[in-house]
């Protein structure tokens, strides 16, 4: 140990400080948070692998440059979630089909990460191909929540969320298909956004379901999500489907929320949550009327049946998107198949977990002709239904707001043996993703002891407004507390959630 | 991996098995309310020659009533009338999205077959096909 460097809590922001203060150097700030990562991996188990050499590498190349001639994040470390490929860094996404895979080139939002002078601290555990709520269904660890680590940290950005919540990163990149970055956010307690789909690109983002996948950041406050999401947004000519945003997020500072009409939404309420997400809610919305925000129920009763439909247009996405994975091109293949039809058979069949094997099944029956218009068709008119319930809101509501997730973090092995119950785990996120809309989840209290989030959702590429907005949420719910993890220098968590929070 | 990419155009040889309230009908009927969904070991299988996986007794014991379960749950979506609405693909439209037509490096060649897992001068090899 010996850091000189206390980076408990520390967000980006202040890491930024820091450096361009000069009081410390990039290799001090890389070793500081390397030493944190061994300190407190071992129980939180969020990075599938760390590249220390390579951080400290890029940390001495930015602390031989003048400080003029550094960029604005350069030296300030990150996380990235294993979906992502990093040019020469093993890239599994969670898959055991993938490992051993070294990207030959960088992910968009790789690449601008590292022109922008960031230093690249690991690759963090997931849900196998992001398809999960817990990490559990990662092929190689499942990863603990640092506020209670019998419990899952959400999924399936869960190894980004919970190296952020337990200071091993200032900040991570997450993806979220139908949820993957807010729900595991909501469960550590940090900040986590969706952007408008298009707004980043995805190329070098391995494909879940490409209609819904977007990346964003998770970060320790709504100011590091503005700035990480301004470092990566932007159209892309490798993404046909990137537009990057109309106006850059910029910096939050909107201390009210005078003038706007927030939509509490009339189905996330009662009995779709438990007692003590329900309670975290009522005061967060009493702090949003406290703010001057004018709230009123809306009923969106589409958004009930965003399970069903994002449950079959993810798998069917998904089963064409993973078509790929034949053992020829990238990844493992399956020893000795006599032809080229059962070499395909055993490299997936050994190469895939359950859960991905589950979906893929589901979409392809769904896609199979007979059923095609039964399940996937009327699965992507239930999504035109859900994008007009959203139209109609936003006619009288400038931001709608729910829970992020109706449960706090739920215990490991709990949800495994029953696959529906761990896919309602995204109830209150997937709309989000249907109807393309920007989301975000700030923390708003705890429930006995654990993390409760508050879902704000804007109109499409409403960014700036959003990110305001739950800045001045933020700073008037001010939950600062740190997660309870003992292996921490500091230890000034410890305890702390239980008894200054419950309401 | 064309014979994936086609998958979706072989014809479907079974039908589901719906049972109604305990009663069986003669053909799926998607605006019941309650039915119970079964599949049968051959639907499984034929699903899966599609999806090119192959299941174990214990496997295809545990994902039949998983899989039955979970299109039990999305056939809710049958209930809705949804005559009059456009399926959405993509839901931000963009239309006509050019770029010029320029050369330009792409990935060099030794490169992108670098991670293939069995590769001879520059060109990935497989087992005997069919």
């Amino acid at each position: 140990m010996g850091s000189a460097v206390d980076v408990t809590a520390l967000t980006a922001h202040q890491c930024r400080e820091l450096l361009s203060s000069g009081r410390v150097a990039a290799v001090e700030l890389t070793q500081a948070y390397l030493e944190r990562i061994a300190a407190v991996d071992g129980e939180v188990k969020a990075f599938l692998s760390v590249d220390g050499a390579g951080a400290l590498r890029a940390a001495r190349a930015v602390d031989a440059k003048p400080k003029g001639d550094r960029l604005p994040w350069e030296g300030v470390p990150i996380g990235l979630k294993d979906v992502l490929c990093v040019q020469g860094m093993e890239t599994t996404c969670g898959s055991r089909i993938l490992k051993g895979y070294i990207p030959p080139y960088d992910a968009t939002v790789v690449a601008k990460l590292r022109a922008a002078g960031l230093i690249f601290l690991g690759k963090l555990n997931m849900d196998e191909f992001a398809m999960g709520s817990s990490t559990e269904n990662s092929a190689f660890q499942t990863t603990h929540n640092p506020w209670d680590l019998d419990r899952v940290p959400g999924g399936s950005s869960g190894g980004s969320a919970a190296c952020v919540a337990a200071s091993e990163a200032p900040w991570a990149l997450g993806s979220d298909t139908g949820g993957s970055i807010r729900q595991p956010a909501s469960l550590c307690g940090v900040v986590g956004m969706k952007p408008t789909y298009g707004a980043v690109s995805r190329y070098g983002l391995i494909a879940f379901a490409s209609s819904l996948d977007q990346i964003g950041p998770l970060t320790r406050d709504v100011r590091d999500a503005a700035a990480l999401l301004d470092l990566v947004a932007g159209r892309d000519p490798r993404d046909s489907t990137s537009t990057g945003l109309t106006e850059p997020a910029g910096v939050p500072a909107r201390t009210d929320l005078k003038g706007l009409r927030l939509g509490i939404i009339r189905e996330y309420l009662g009995e779709a949550s438990e007692p003590g997400v329900r309670a975290v809610f009522a005061s967060a919305v009493e702090a949003v009327e406290a703010l001057g925000g004018v709230c009123e129920e809306v009923s969106l009763p589409s958004v009930e049946r965003g399970v069903a439909a994002y449950y079959l247009i993810a798998p069917s996405e998904a089963s064409s998107n993973l078509a790929r994975y034949d053992g020829v091109r990238y990844g493992q293949r399956a020893a000795q198949a006599e032809d080229l039809y059962e070499m395909y058979v055993r490299t997936r069949s050994e190469g895939f977990g359950a859960e991905v094997k589950r979906r893929v099944m589901l979409g392809a029956y769904a896609l199979s002709a007979g059923y095609y218009d039964a399940y996937y068709a009327q699965a992507q008119r239930t999504r035109t239904l859900i994008i007009k319930d959203f139209e109609q809101a936003f006619a009288r509501f400038d931001l709608l707001i729910s829970p992020t997730s109706p449960t706090v973090a739920f215990k490991i092995g709990e949800r495994t043996a029953d696959p529906l119950a761990m896919y309602l785990s995204d109830l209150c996120t997937i709309p989000a993703n249907l109807a393309a809309l920007p989301a975000i989840s700030v923390p708003a209290g705890f429930s006995g002891g654990l993390p409760v989030g508050l879902q704000l959702i804007g109109r499409h590429f409403s960014e700036r407004g959003l990110l305001d907005a739950a800045y001045a949420v933020e700073q008037k719910l001010q939950v600062k507390v740190v997660a309870p993890l003992h292996a921490g220098a500091s230890g000034q968590g410890e305890g702390a959630a239980a008894s200054e929070t419950d309401r | 991996m064309a014979a994936i990419a086609d998958m979706r155009y072989e014809s479907f040889p079974f039908k589901l098995s719906f049972l109604l309230s305990g009663a069986c009908t003669g053909r799926p009927s998607f605006l019941a309310i309650i039915q119970r969904i079964m599949i049968s070991p051959e639907e499984v299988e034929y699903v899966a020659r599609l999806a090119r996986l192959r299941f174990d007794d214990d496997e295809l014991a545990r994902l039949r009533p998983e899989l039955a379960r979970i299109i039990e749950y999305v056939h809710q979506l049958s209930e809705l009338d949804l005559s009059g609405l456009e399926p959405t693909a993509h839901a931000v439209p963009l239309k006509n999205v050019f770029r010029v037509d320029e050369p330009e490096p792409g990935l060099a060649h030794e490169k992108a077959v670098g991670p293939g897992p069995k590769v001879e001068r520059g060109q990935f090899v497989v087992p005997r096909i069919g």
